[in-house]
């Protein structure tokens, strides 16, 4: 909402400068955005009247003309189409400024001295006039005289204060009496009484003209509408509005349109009540009221369109049809035009809901609806009525009889709270005393009687937002001054605190990953369909069923990830376009699963995942070390392996992985407990491919939950050696079918409790062993707890090793 | 044979091998050349050696004083040879030592080490400075019930903070969260009635909403305390001790009357502008002060839906946006560069 300081002034005696006045009211919660003053530069502009308009001598579209300042009659140089002798227009005199900082000096024009300049509407930042561009004309029954300062009497020296008003005030403070209130209540001014204000607050007193048919009866059929009241003002003369209403309409933000309809947005902006103004004489059979739209029920609003009106929308009917929509906009056919001569105006409390939905409905926001939604006052209907037909009287002349139609048949009464004292000390945490709580409340104009230790407090009616006794705690301490409250350390016992060993294990986990190499991405956890299409999951795979968005921005939020792959993958993507193909990247953060659950209103799944990517190097080439460490199946491996370690899971078991992302044959699921851990590999080429992803790409996905319920809480420890270990080498050729791991398998077996560790240091395969074999060369280490081997014992246990895998895998032993 | 002729000729003789000796010792330049010596001189056929074993060949009342004579230059010829070798050792490591100089200027041999997110870091931060004044972390669900989002926070349907936010929907009753807040209600739940309630909870929320100073997904930090007789100064004390560890003791806070459903009084607090002190600038667009938080008394109907009775306790809450606290402590000018994960900005961290 935007304030008009000089308006402002007319309902509080305020004297701050605006800037102070901004940071105040911030502090008491109307946030100040900013304070503006379009017209600042603006001085030396006075009015002139044309005497005499000749051609320039030398030019076709310029004009010499003679102007009357009230000193000596000057030569000025103008380009205006409507210069004419007679007229009276701003004209800044040499060493003048403009709206736009500009000064004004003599200048020669093709051989005519210049002595300043006339302007326009827009050269003193002030709202343009219908028609062709030319100078300002100002009316000499709005009191111009030549020689007035046009600065001083259109009060250019305002400032316009941006207040962002939280819904908690929204309704009060949305005009300047509301602000006026906060302002008078902070700085404990009084309220200015009408008469300060510009224009009369009360019409000539008058009749019904006997040979006028008689007003309309005004109805009220819809509880939507508490409220209606009418007042009419005959044998007006529509036109424009003065400047200085004009002005303050444009300081608000508002577009001046013609007297009536200036003065109905003028009065709204100042007291908060949106009114209508409709041409008396369009309205047929005597009537005029507030009603239900009645199904199929059309109506032309102001704007031309054709409305298809829907059950629930509240509209004013006269006996007829509708001729607007209550709060959101008028009908063409009642419009106020320049033909109008008589006016009904309307001003009414209609149901902010109501007049909310229809205004969204019809994408009519304005600021009229946007005021009836926030809450106006009903209590004020009548009073602002006669203000605003007062003002129209004045600008626009005509009667206004003292006949007024007002339909009020609930009347609504002040709101009665009570509160105990001690509450709003206790939760203020500030020692008040009972009275000067009261002294606050009554500030903001509330009735305020103590009961013992209890406040009775009645909350005037345009304060819709006080409506429970914690509303109070909250006037009483923005009024005393949130910043004076006194800072108290905590106190009692402190909570459970720290964190758990589930979050220390995380923060574990993604040191790991970033000791590793990995550098940590936080991605978006939704993204398009289209996406996981590229997975080319299986139908029945979870995965492939994600939880949708109902309402994304773009595709970029349709559905919630199900697997951590794609944003990584997305974020790969981004580095290889930026030429980052050596790129190392994790993320640990959560998937969705569960589209049935949330079908069925229920909350679905959320399991923490640790995912990474890789491509490229993963350490870098280096002078001694040769060309680094290519980002492949048993690199990526080697990082999850590392995560068991963390995690103390000690019996994990692998086995290759069947995932149509995957390639076929380096890729891998680990297990451990019956329970899935997850995957590694690397990524089939074609979905590299899809992300534009150049050489081998790896990626990981596992269940952090599954990864802590695997792991051993705390290390299972074994007492240190007491007796020496004894190695021994062994080389065997198997089929290349045959796993490692199912090699290990079979060692372990066979060597039993003596076989402490079993190490592959070397793998060969090649032309010398024939085709569809391989070697392996593995260190066994044999050792006792309770005595030193004797070499009988090592070669016996040994030699069991040597005959199983014989045995078992046909492997053929070369040492 | 004739003894005069040995009698007359030892003391020479014994100082003639000393010489040699000594004089072999301070040429050798290795240890192995002086290994050569110490075998000629004290070896088994050494010099000095044979002299000693030749002993029985004097007169027995001479052989005392030979042998003294004898065994004092044996003496010293090996104290001779310890300090040589003490000396060619040092000269000898010295010499290795040089030849294994290296450039070292040349890079060492990569520990290639990840970068931590910079949003993590500093919600790694937040959460440590709360954690040590006895708040506990706590999770909550991402997909959430239009029930514990806004109706349990005292915001209805039709209510206008709805429009304030406005959300993504699975479905009628579903949405993602738009705030971290519900965590205020299910955390209450899970511990009453014990007391006290202190709570700080890290996630990401959701918006519609989707420009340069928006992103539809982003992180809040909210915390919680629910116990007797908590006030606003036990809020004001809380914020104040977070910005003196983080902006450090010379911060200031401010409050400033706002409104948020769920918190009455309800505020936004401002700490003294971290670049410029508070004397105005251009992060601070000249008002001394940056907003960082909004903060309130929790609302009593908040309180009650979170099992506890708002006449016997109060409490107080508090939401901030760990991007903004990042983006001011690091001068980072674009909400989006957080999710897009160019590593060319993650590696500056």
């Amino acid at each position: 909402m935007r304030v008009s300081y000089r308006w402002l002034q007319e309902f509080v005696p305020v004297e701050l400068p605006p800037e102070e006045l901004a940071e105040r009211l911030t502090l008491v919660g109307l946030a100040v955005e900013a304070v503006e003053r379009p017209w600042r530069h603006v001085e030396g502009v006075v009015a002139g009247r044309v005497t005499a308009v000749e051609r320039h001598p030398a030019s076709d579209h310029l004009k010499v003309v003679r102007v009357e300042t009230g000193g000596a009659a000057l030569t000025i140089v103008t380009g205006a189409p409507n210069a004419r002798a007679g007229m009276l227009v701003p004209v800044a005199l040499p060493g003048a400024r403009l709206a736009d900082g500009r000064r004004i000096a003599a200048a020669d024009f093709r051989g005519v001295v210049s002595e300043g300049m006339c302007c326009s509407a827009d050269e003193l930042a002030l709202p343009e006039p219908p028609g062709p561009r030319g100078l300002l004309e100002l009316d000499p029954q709005e009191g111009w005289r030549p020689g007035m300062d046009v600065a001083r009497a259109l009060e250019l020296d305002d400032a316009v204060l941006e207040v962002e008003l939280t819904p908690n005030y929204a309704a009060h403070c949305q005009s300047v009496l509301g602000v006026a209130r906060e302002v008078a209540a902070l700085l404990e001014l009084p309220l200015l009484p009408a008469e300060r204000r510009r224009g009369p607050s009360q019409p000539a007193p008058a009749s019904w003209p006997a040979d006028r048919p008689r007003p309309p009866r005004v109805f009220i059929e819809d509880e939507g509408c508490a409220r209606y009241v009418a007042r009419f003002i005959l044998d007006v003369r529509v036109g424009p509005s003065p400047l200085w209403l004009q002005r303050r309409l444009q300081a608000a933000g508002m577009r001046p349109i013609s007297n009536v309809v200036d003065v109905t947005n003028y009065v709204m902006l100042e007291t908060g009540q949106p009114l209508h103004a409709f041409d008396l004489d369009t309205l047929r059979g005597g009537l005029i009221g507030a009603r239900a739209a009645r199904p199929g029920e059309t109506l032309r609003t102001l704007d031309g369109e054709e409305r298809r009106l829907q059950e629930g929308d509240l509209v004013i009917a006269d006996a007829e049809a509708p001729v607007a929509l209550a709060g959101v906009m008028g009908g063409a056919a009642t419009e106020v035009t320049e033909r109008t001569r008589s006016i009904l105006l309307e001003s009414a409390w209609f149901d902010p809901a109501r007049v909310g939905r229809t205004a969204r409905r019809l994408g009519l926001l304005s600021e009229a609806s946007g005021r009836f939604e926030k809450g106006v006052d009903p209590s004020g209907c009548r009073w602002v009525a006669d203000r605003a037909a007062a003002l129209i009287q004045a600008l626009a002349g005509g009667t206004v009889p003292e006949e007024v139609e007002d339909a009020y048949p609930r009347p609504a009464r002040p709101r009665r709270l009570e509160v105990e004292a001690a509450r709003i000390r206790g939760l203020l945490g500030v020692d008040l005393g009972d009275a000067e709580i009261a002294s606050y409340l009554r500030r903001l104009h509330m009735d305020v009687r103590a009961e013992g230790g209890r406040l009775v407090v009645t909350v005037p009616t345009f304060r819709p937002d006080v409506t429970e006794p914690v509303d109070l705690v909250e006037e009483v301490g923005r009024l005393y001054g949130l910043n004076r409250i006194p800072s108290a350390p905590l106190h009692g016992a402190p909570g459970r605190g720290g964190r758990s060993a589930r979050r220390r294990a995380l923060d574990e986990l993604s040191r790991l990953m970033r000791a590793a190499g990995f550098t940590e991405a936080v991605t978006f956890t939704f993204h398009p369909e289209e996406r996981l299409a590229r997975l080319g999951l299986p139908p029945h795979d979870e995965r492939s069923r994600p939880i949708a968005v109902a309402n994304p921005l773009s595709e970029a939020q349709e559905v919630m990830r199900t697997t951590m792959l794609p944003s990584l993958l997305d974020v790969l993507a981004h580095n290889h376009r930026v030429r980052r193909t050596d790129a190392a990247l994790f993320e640990i953060a959560r998937v969705y699963m569960g589209a049935d659950e949330v079908a069925a209103g229920r909350l679905p799944q959320e399991p923490l995942r640790l995912a990474f990517v890789a491509s490229g190097r993963l350490a870098p080439r280096h002078w001694r070390e040769g060309e680094g460490r290519a980002a492949d199946f048993f690199t990526a491996k080697g990082v999850v392996e590392a995560v068991l370690r963390l995690f103390r899971v000690e019996d994990a078991r692998w086995e290759r992985a069947r995932e149509p992302f995957l390639h076929p044959g380096r890729a891998a699921y680990a297990a451990a407990g019956g329970r899935a851990l997850g995957w590694v590999g690397e990524l089939h080429p074609r979905v590299a491919a899809a992300w534009d992803l150049e050489g081998r790409v790896v990626a990981a996905e596992l269940d952090v939950e599954a990864l802590l319920a695997a792991g051993r809480a705390l290390p299972e420890l074994r007492p240190l050696p007491r007796f020496p270990a004894v190695a021994r080498d062994l080389a065997l050729v198997v089929d290349l079918a045959t796993p490692a791991a199912e090699v290990e398998r079979v060692m372990r077996q066979a060597g039993g409790e003596l076989l402490r560790s079993i190490e592959l240091f070397d793998v060969y395969a090649g032309e010398r062993l024939g085709a569809g074999r391989r070697s392996l060369a593995y260190r066994l280490v044999y050792q006792a707890d309770d005595r030193t081997l004797t070499e009988d014992e090592v070669e016996a246990v040994h030699g069991r090793v040597r005959q199983a895998l014989a045995g078992e895998l046909g492997a053929v032993l070369r040492s | 044979m004739d003894e005069p002729t040995v009698r007359t000729g030892w003391r020479e003789e014994l100082e003639r091998a000393r010489r040699e000796a000594l004089a072999a010792i301070a040429r050798a330049t290795s240890t192995a050349e002086l290994e050569e010596v110490r075998v000629a001189a004290l070896g088994r056929k050494g010099a000095i050696t044979a002299f000693l074993r030749s002993l029985s060949q004097y007169p027995p009342e001479e052989r005392p004083q030979i042998g003294r004579v004898a065994n004092a230059v044996r003496d010293e010829v090996e104290a001779a040879l310890d300090a040589a070798a003490e000396r060619i050792g040092q000269e000898e490591e010295a010499r290795r030592l040089l030849e294994e100089t290296v450039d070292v200027t040349l890079p060492g041999t990569p520990v290639a080490t990840g970068h931590a997110h910079p949003l993590n870091t500093v919600i790694r931060e937040i959460e440590d400075i709360f954690l040590s004044m006895g708040f506990e972390l706590a999770e909550g669900p991402e997909i959430e019930t239009d029930a514990y989002n806004f109706e349990a926070l005292n915001i209805p349907k039709g209510h206008p903070a709805r429009d304030m936010q406005d959300s993504f929907y699975m479905n009628e009753g579903i949405l993602l969260r738009t705030h971290t807040s519900p965590m205020q209600v299910r955390f209450m739940q899970s511990r009453a009635p014990d007391l006290p309630v202190r709570m700080i909870t890290v996630g990401r929320v959701y918006r519609r909403d989707d420009d340069a100073t928006h992103s539809p997904m982003f992180t809040q930090v909210e915390g919680l305390l629910v116990d007797r007789g908590v006030h606003l100064g036990h809020l004001k004390w809380t914020l104040e001790e977070f910005a003196r560890r983080v902006y450090g003791e010379g911060a200031r806070i401010r409050l400033r009357p706002s409104y948020f459903p769920f918190t009455e009084p309800s505020m936004e607090v401002d700490v003294s502008c971290t670049i410029c002190g508070g004397g105005g600038c251009r992060t601070c667009k000249g008002t001394g002060w940056l907003e960082i938080l909004g903060a309130g008394m929790v609302h009593p109907r908040v309180i009650r839906n979170g099992g506890y009775d708002p006449d016997e306790v109060s409490g107080f809450a508090f939401g901030m946006g760990p991007e903004r606290i990042a983006m001011l402590k690091y001068g980072i000018d674009d909400l989006r560069l957080f999710f897009q994960n160019d590593l060319r900005f993650l590696e500056q961290f």
